[in-house]
């Protein structure tokens, strides 16, 4: 009853974001703002990122709401979008990453003495004998989700944080089922053993 | 891919319920005497365990009214608001509300003009001032000053109740330039006849009218209405 009242209430929502009201876009803001932030704040690691991004979201679903055909949720459609627009953003920012390297590469190269400027920026991956409670566990796991691969990172995000069906993240990915276990158990894994010698510390 | 294999894959869908009841039994039993799987699978309970524990993401405070501004600014809310009103509100063609609105525009510009036309009509409408004279040869010094202020002096159409005090009472219609309203009053005073008229010429356009009764002798002149 309450997932019908739901999609009842969305259908209305759309029907009014149509026509282009105002109110239906601060319902929809107000109503999905934490999870797109989340999932971009996620996928990014970087807050100002992410709340850029997010905005961009908000900003592209109100633009395209008339080619949106009602096939899917609307939560489920504002997720792909959301996914899109993260996997968009992380190849700018590796592109311009792997920019800036190259030019202080160059820089480092006409370094006369070839004095040891660059220092490879690792991952901050804390140490075990920081102590882990508390706040410290979040940002320990945050830390560790944000170093997974992006493909893995989705999937972790979507089913263990949004606790997504899989149906839902196969709608929002376009990867069939099978893929999506296998991927998301191998994710686990990685993020399980990432995580062992702060979780036996805790 | 190994029996051992096999089951180390489907150690998530284990925790997620989704396997079916035989995968499960045989699982257990694997798990019964495989350390290796027992212990991957207790490293991974517990790390979802922490995963699932982490609190919500929010987005921060201003992130709704920053958004909006935004959204606004971008022109993105406001076109499209006014859009949906007129459709929602207007089912036709922006060229027949406007042909609508440009009519009525006219209408109340025209009824506006009539007004005042009805208006200027009134104030011309007024009854005119009146002069009371107490003989025939005040009569002809007024209409003396009449001429010389270049008004002219005429009947004025109907004569006074007979049961009137005045008894044989008439009226002259005074005219009088407006431009010489300064001057005819000039001229009454000379002439010691005291009306109480106005410094400034009564509204309207055009020359103005007086009436002028007659007294008869010995009467004494009454103020004007």
């Amino acid at each position: 009853m309450r997932a019908e009242d739901d999609i009842q209430a969305e259908r209305q929502i759309v029907e009014a974001l149509k026509r282009g009201e105002e109110t239906a876009f601060v319902i929809l803001v107000r109503t999905h703002q934490h999870r797109v932030y989340g999932l971009c704040l996620r996928m990014l690691a970087d807050r100002q990122e992410a709340e850029d991004l997010a905005q961009e979201v908000f900003l592209t679903v109100f633009r395209a709401i008339q080619d949106f055909r009602e096939e899917s949720r609307l939560s489920t459609w504002l997720y792909r979008i959301t996914r899109n627009h993260c996997l968009n953003r992380l190849k700018f920012l590796k592109r311009r990453a792997h920019e800036k390297q190259l030019s202080f590469e160059d820089a480092r190269q006409a370094d006369l003495h070839g004095q040891a400027i660059h220092r490879p920026v690792a991952a901050q991956v804390p140490r075990p004998d920081r102590l882990v409670e508390g706040k410290q566990i979040e940002a320990i796991v945050n830390d560790q989700i944000a170093a997974l691969n992006e493909e893995h990172r989705e999937l972790v995000v979507l089913r263990d944080l949004e606790h997504l069906s899989y149906e839902e993240i196969r709608s929002i990915t376009g990867l069939p089922i099978g893929t999506i276990k296998s991927r998301l158990h191998r994710a686990r894994m990685d993020l399980a053993r990432r995580m062992a010698p702060f979780l036996e510390e805790a | 891919m190994t029996e051992h294999e096999r089951f180390q894959a489907i150690l998530s869908d284990y925790l997620d319920g989704e396997l079916s009841e035989q995968d499960c039994d045989q699982l257990e039993a694997h798990l019964a005497e495989c350390d290796a799987c027992s212990h991957q699978l207790a490293l991974l309970r517990r790390a979802l365990q922490v995963v699932h524990d982490l609190p919500q993401v929010r987005a921060p405070a201003h992130f709704a009214s920053r958004l909006r501004r935004r959204a606004r600014r971008s022109g993105l809310l406001s076109r499209r608001r006014r859009k949906a009103l007129w459709r929602m509100s207007m089912p036709f063609s922006s060229t027949m509300v406007m042909s609508v609105l440009l009519a009525s525009v006219g209408a109340l510009l025209i009824v506006v003009f009539m007004l005042q036309k009805q208006i200027e009509l009134l104030i011309e409408h007024q009854p005119p001032p009146r002069l009371q004279v107490s003989s025939i040869q005040e009569m002809e010094e007024l209409a003396r000053a009449i001429w010389d202020c270049g008004g002219r002096v005429g009947l004025a159409g109907h004569s006074l109740d007979a049961a009137s005090p005045l008894g044989d009472a008439w009226e002259l219609d005074l005219e009088i330039p407006r431009t010489a309203w300064r001057d005819f009053q000039l001229a009454l005073e000379r002439l010691d006849l005291h009306a109480q008229l106005d410094p400034e010429p009564p509204t309207g356009t055009g020359a103005i009218h007086l009436l002028v009764q007659r007294m008869p002798p010995g009467e004494p002149a009454r103020q004007p209405d």
